[in-house]
């Protein structure tokens, strides 16, 4: 019913503005002659269809033929004409009309055409310059599906990308999509397979209505979305089919003409090129994080390899040694093989449990169990237990005397100072200095190690304490990149903060810190849990 | 009796221990050196009859400390490293060490490469006109080989391959020089070349080509005619 009205009304419209024109011409028709009514009608044609389509205006042509030979053209008020003059002149007027009705009304068309496709190409380049800007997939779909909604004034729309062989809404705006249904999804994977347009809508407005290969789903469904056509776009490159651009017009507005429709595909192809570009881009990052838990696996081996296999390699040399039938065995050479396993055995469960520790900081396990210790005791018993490797430097120990008590975590903060003098042994020349300070500083004690060693390249004093990380520089041993990221994950469990310095001569300093705890909290000196001190002397 | 002297170079303070102590049991006498500097200085004033070399050393490294030895010695240079990398290996073999072995290793296997590399480098067996494994008997005067007392008919191409992997029985030959030995230092065969004649050769000599017991397999290496 409405459609019909919808249909009818220009013509209706154009029979009125005649009637007007007439009425209008009506009281002054004694001043004019047949070929001045001609002209009035004729402006007023022109006027008409300037504004209306083709048909209103050819009707309203003839309408004007008929009135003025009606109302002007004696005999008046008969359809008759007496003088073949009068003849000449209607049917010359209605001739220009139709000629000048047609000319305008194309004339028009074109420029509208023309309006439109600008429109078009400005849309177009508004959404691949917004797609340029956008990397991740999420980011491109929601930038395609917005931009689409708002430039078709559309109730919904939404892309379904292809993921594990399932079509996936994978960004959906507006609420009138039926999601679930499964007319839906059949018509989606028919529309993904047959790369063609598809469109659900009651009847004539059915767009392109495709002929289903094998079995055929049923195009209309959902009986409460029939005033709400859905067309369906399928989204493909030359190399794959990626997804389906499904679009719903508000409900009562005239459906999408063929340019629209037009316009659609070629978003939907804009979006073929940007959902292409963004799922390689994903796989490249995957690709590069892959590549990157590679490399740091390859550290690792690599690290482990040379970390277990050294000492090792002296335990299957002196074992095999021992073993040997003919060796003459003298009792130092004995003596030598057996220290040698027993202190690579040593060494081989240092280096495990280091990498327990290591990788306890990397689990986010470490609940240091924190006690009120006096730091010195600490300091003393590190190096105690790296006597071995201090054997050939000289270490300054300068520790401020008021020190306060410190909440800490003895074994924790004592492996921090062991690796913090083992790793500056290592990078030290015989003989040199090692100065080892801890003192107030603000609201923490701060403790330093300071060598005239290797020192770090310029640059490198963060990444030192990532793990398996080593200096890469010729006449440098390698360590295993472990110790000092050990530190960091200690330190960092007792809120503190561990850095690195170049020194402005040779060597670093590294210092690191620990919070004071509030005063209150203190306990009385005599309350203070000891650690007896064993084997300090010579310190 | 005078004694054979080695020099271990290692960087590790406990396998140079180890090593010594291992080396002084079996009768050598053992130079010791932490770094490729020290070895090259040692062996200029004192040179050794067989180095045992470290590749990861710091400083110069083992393939430089090669180099430089070889612009004047001969000296048998066994190489031992931690990595397993193939192609470290093959570049110090071509670089002119005269075997490798890879860490860890017994003291047993360490003294048969050591025995192989003072044999070859005495010259002994360089010089035998016949050459005898096993059943596997090669007359290098007369071109002929014979497996349990039958002969073996050998194309040349085959007969020169067999003859560089037993004359330099116990060290490990890499692709290359087998290539450049048997086929001319200008050749540009490839090792999928070497490895087709190989096989046929092992299945004219070995008693089990699936299992050679002859002609061993260094993989990524070379070949390598066991002893």
């Amino acid at each position: 019913m409405l459609a019909t009205v919808h249909r009818v009304w220009p013509y209706a419209r154009s029979l009125i503005y005649v009637t007007l024109i007439t009425a209008a011409i009506f009281p002054v028709r004694h001043h004019l002659n047949v070929l001045n009514t001609a002209f009035v009608y004729l402006i007023a044609i022109v006027a008409f269809s300037l504004r209306n389509d083709i048909w209103p205006s050819m009707l309203a042509s003839v309408a004007a033929f008929v009135a003025s030979d009606f109302f002007y053209v004696p005999p008046i008020y008969r359809l008759t004409i007496e003088r073949p003059d009068h003849l000449l002149t209607l049917v010359v007027f209605l001739g220009v009309a139709i000629v000048i009705t047609r000319l305008v009304v194309q004339a028009r068309t074109r420029t509208e055409e023309e309006l439109q496709r600008g429109r078009q190409t400005a849309t177009l380049y508004d959404l691949s310059t917004a797609l340029i800007g956008e990397v991740s997939l999420d980011a491109t779909l929601l930038a395609i599906t917005s931009r689409v909604r708002e430039i078709f004034a559309l109730d919904s729309c939404a892309i379904f990308i292809v993921d594990a062989d399932h079509l996936q809404p994978r960004s959906v705006v507006g609420q009138s999509l039926p999601l679930n249904d499964p007319n839906l999804t059949a018509l989606l994977n028919w529309v993904l397979e047959t790369r063609q347009v598809a469109g659900i809508a009651p009847g004539k407005a059915q767009l392109r209505p495709p002929g289903p290969p094998g079995a055929s789903p049923r195009w209309n469904f959902a009986r409460g979305n029939r005033d709400r056509p859905l067309l369906l776009f399928p989204i493909a490159t030359s190399r794959r089919a990626l997804g389906v651009l499904v679009v719903a017009r508000r409900p009562g507005r005239p459906r999408v003409s063929i340019e629209e429709s037009r316009l659609l595909e070629t978003f939907a192809n804009q979006a073929a090129i940007a959902i292409e570009r963004s799922l390689l881009s994903e796989e490249q990052s995957r690709a590069d994080l892959l590549a990157r838990s590679d490399a740091l696996k390859s550290a690792l081996l690599s690290a482990v390899s040379h970390d277990l296999r050294t000492p090792l390699t002296s335990i299957k040399a002196a074992a095999t040694s021992l073993l040997q039938p003919g060796a003459h065995w003298t009792t130092a050479d004995r003596r030598d093989l057996l220290e040698a396993i027993n202190e690579e055995t040593d060494r081989l469960n240092r280096l495990v449990e280091s990498l327990l520790d290591l990788s306890r900081v990397e689990a986010g396990e470490l609940r240091p169990e924190l006690d009120w210790f006096d730091l010195r005791e600490a300091i003393y018993h590190a190096l105690d237990q790296s006597e071995r490797v201090l054997r050939d430097l000289r270490v300054d120990v300068s520790i401020e005397q008021a020190l306060p008590p410190l909440r800490f975590d003895f074994v924790m903060i004592g492996q921090v100072l062991t690796n913090l003098l083992e790793n500056t042994a290592k990078y030290s020349p015989p003989g040199s200095r090692i100065a080892l300070s801890a003192s107030r500083s603000g609201e923490s004690v701060e403790v330093a190690v300071q060598d005239v060693g290797a020192g770090i390249p310029a640059g490198e004093e963060e990444r030192i304490f990532d793990k398996f990380y080593r200096v890469d520089a010729p006449n440098r041993p390698l360590g295993s990149g472990i110790g000092l990221a050990i530190c960091r994950g200690f330190v960092e469990a007792h809120g503190g903060r561990i850095w690195a310095m170049r020194n402005a001569e040779r060597g670093m300093t590294v210092r690191f810190t620990l919070p004071l705890p509030s005063t209150v909290e203190a306990p009385a000196t005599d309350a203070l849990t000891t650690i007896t001190e064993t084997g300090t002397a010579g310190w | 009796m005078k004694q054979t002297r080695v020099l271990v170079v290692d960087d590790e303070p406990q396998i140079r221990r180890a090593l010594r102590a291992g080396l002084h049991a079996n009768g050598f006498e053992v130079e010791l050196a932490a770094d490729g500097e020290a070895a090259l200085d040692l062996m200029a004033l004192n040179p050794a009859e067989i180095v045992i070399l470290d590749l990861g050393l710091p400083g110069i490294d083992g393939i430089e400390v090669i180099r430089q030895l070889r612009e004047w010695s001969t000296v048998p240079i066994i190489v031992v490293s931690v990595h397993d990398h193939e192609r470290e290996k093959v570049l110090a073999l071509d670089t002119g060490a005269d075997d490798y072995l890879t860490k860890p290793f017994g003291m047993d296997e360490l003294l048969a490469r050591v025995r192989v590399g003072l044999r070859h480098a005495s010259g002994k067996g360089n010089e035998e006109p016949l050459l005898e494994f096993g059943g596997l008997r090669i007359d290098l005067a007369r071109r002929v080989v014979s497996l349990a007392g039958e002969e073996i008919h050998l194309t040349p191409t085959e007969y020169d391959l067999l003859r560089e992997l037993a004359t330099n029985a116990g060290r490990v030959l890499t692709h290359q020089m087998l290539l450049s030995r048997v086929w001319g230092p200008a050749s540009s065969e490839s090792v999928s070349y070497l490895r087709v004649y190989i096989n046929q050769l092992r299945h004219k000599i070995e008693p089990d080509p699936s299992r050679p017991g002859f002609i061993v397999t260094e993989p990524g290496v070379g070949y390598r005619f066991r002893l």
